[in-house]
């Protein structure tokens, strides 16, 4: 079933960081729509996802993966791409021992 | 008196020769975050993430082994890198556990990646780096290094390229084309080589004539399990796959 997500990021704490917010309603990705924060430096710093109803609900692997892989590339100059797979794996591997 | 001039330089022109033709080495590399401090307004999950990875490249290295025609370019396995994620990007940000191959004559790469368990073989030329030679210089584990600078293009998002600064410091004392990573086409070997964000460093170099070193030791692999792509088209590959993920395939 083909699930709409809302994506909702926004800074955590820092005042001059909230001053300097620029909230954006995006299509993320395919199949991904929801409304980004992002700050001076474009990183988004968290994100939590809603669903329709606006309940927060527990992010998936593809989320965490997702959003982990977006602030780890800032940080590494890394393509995302290639530390989402890495991330949504170990992830799933993780859920798997569980 | 011109005589003697010609003479002098043809001598040291053909011991130059003579002394690259023979040249091997092994080059160990490290790799580290330059910039290590985490802003603020992560969590707390995510500096736990990249301690990880900080402590992942603590111990991580790459062996160049080179002649004066190829190098190849593969992560030393030292432990087990199943279930640590820390050490698994930092591979990856060393440029995975494929092998990345170089030949000086033909100015071919050929860099082995994995995407799960799928190999592939990304073809491109060394004539597709323009370096910029910059007049500045510095020491490093005691040969006098140049600078070199180029561009390059990453994925910081997916779908969109960002264009990175490429600082190269190569050591003319060892005049071959390689260095670490798949990077090369330099006048002398390259001992680091940096972007805005991380470092890949020489930690030890050995060079001599092929007799001096263990024949073991030097063993040069060209990577032939994978598919022959090009660099976009392994790009479109990576995404798509990223997009099945995401549409639940």
């Amino acid at each position: 079933m083909k699930k709409i997500v809302f994506i909702l990021a926004f800074m955590l704490i820092g005042s001059f960081a909230f001053a300097n917010e620029n909230p954006q309603t995006a299509i993320i990705n395919d199949g991904f729509k929801g409304i980004v924060v992002i700050n001076d430096f474009n990183l988004l710093t968290n994100v939590r996802v809603i669903n329709s109803e606006n309940e927060l609900v527990e992010p998936d692997c593809l989320d965490i993966a997702w959003n982990q892989s977006v602030i780890l590339s800032h940080l590494t100059g890394m393509n995302q791409s290639t530390l989402f797979h890495i991330l949504v794996r170990s992830c799933w591997d993780t859920q798997n021992q569980q | 008196m011109k005589k003697y001039k010609l003479l002098f330089i043809l001598s040291i022109t053909l011991s130059q020769v003579v002394t690259s033709q023979n040249l091997f080495g092994i080059a160990i590399y490290g790799v580290e975050r330059i910039d290590k401090s985490i802003p603020e307004v992560y969590q707390s999950s995510t500096k736990t993430l990249i301690d990880l990875v900080d402590k992942g490249m603590q111990n991580l290295e790459f062996k160049l082994t080179f002649n004066n025609s190829e190098s190849s370019y593969r992560y030393i396995e030292k432990m087990t890198i199943d279930s640590d994620i820390g050490l698994k990007i930092a591979i990856a940000g060393g440029g995975g556990t494929g092998i990345k191959y170089v030949n000086s004559k033909t100015k071919e790469v050929v860099k082995q990646m994995f995407i799960d368990d799928d190999a592939y073989l990304i073809q491109s030329s060394l004539n597709d780096i323009n370096w910029t030679l910059i007049n500045e210089t510095k020491i490093i584990k005691d040969y006098l290094c140049y600078k070199a600078v180029t561009v390059i293009e990453v994925e910081l998002t997916v779908g969109e390229l960002t264009k990175m600064d490429l600082i190269a410091w190569y050591a003319i004392k060892i005049p071959v084309i390689f260095g670490p990573e798949g990077y090369g086409g330099l006048p002398g070997l390259i001992l680091e080589l940096e972007t805005p964000k991380m470092r890949t460093y020489i930690k030890s170099l050995k060079t001599s004539a092929k007799s001096k070193i263990d024949a073991n030791t030097i063993e040069i692999t060209k990577p032939i399990k994978g598919k022959f792509v090009t660099p976009d088209e392994f790009r479109l590959i990576n995404n798509k796959l990223i997009l099945n993920y995401k549409k639940g395939f």
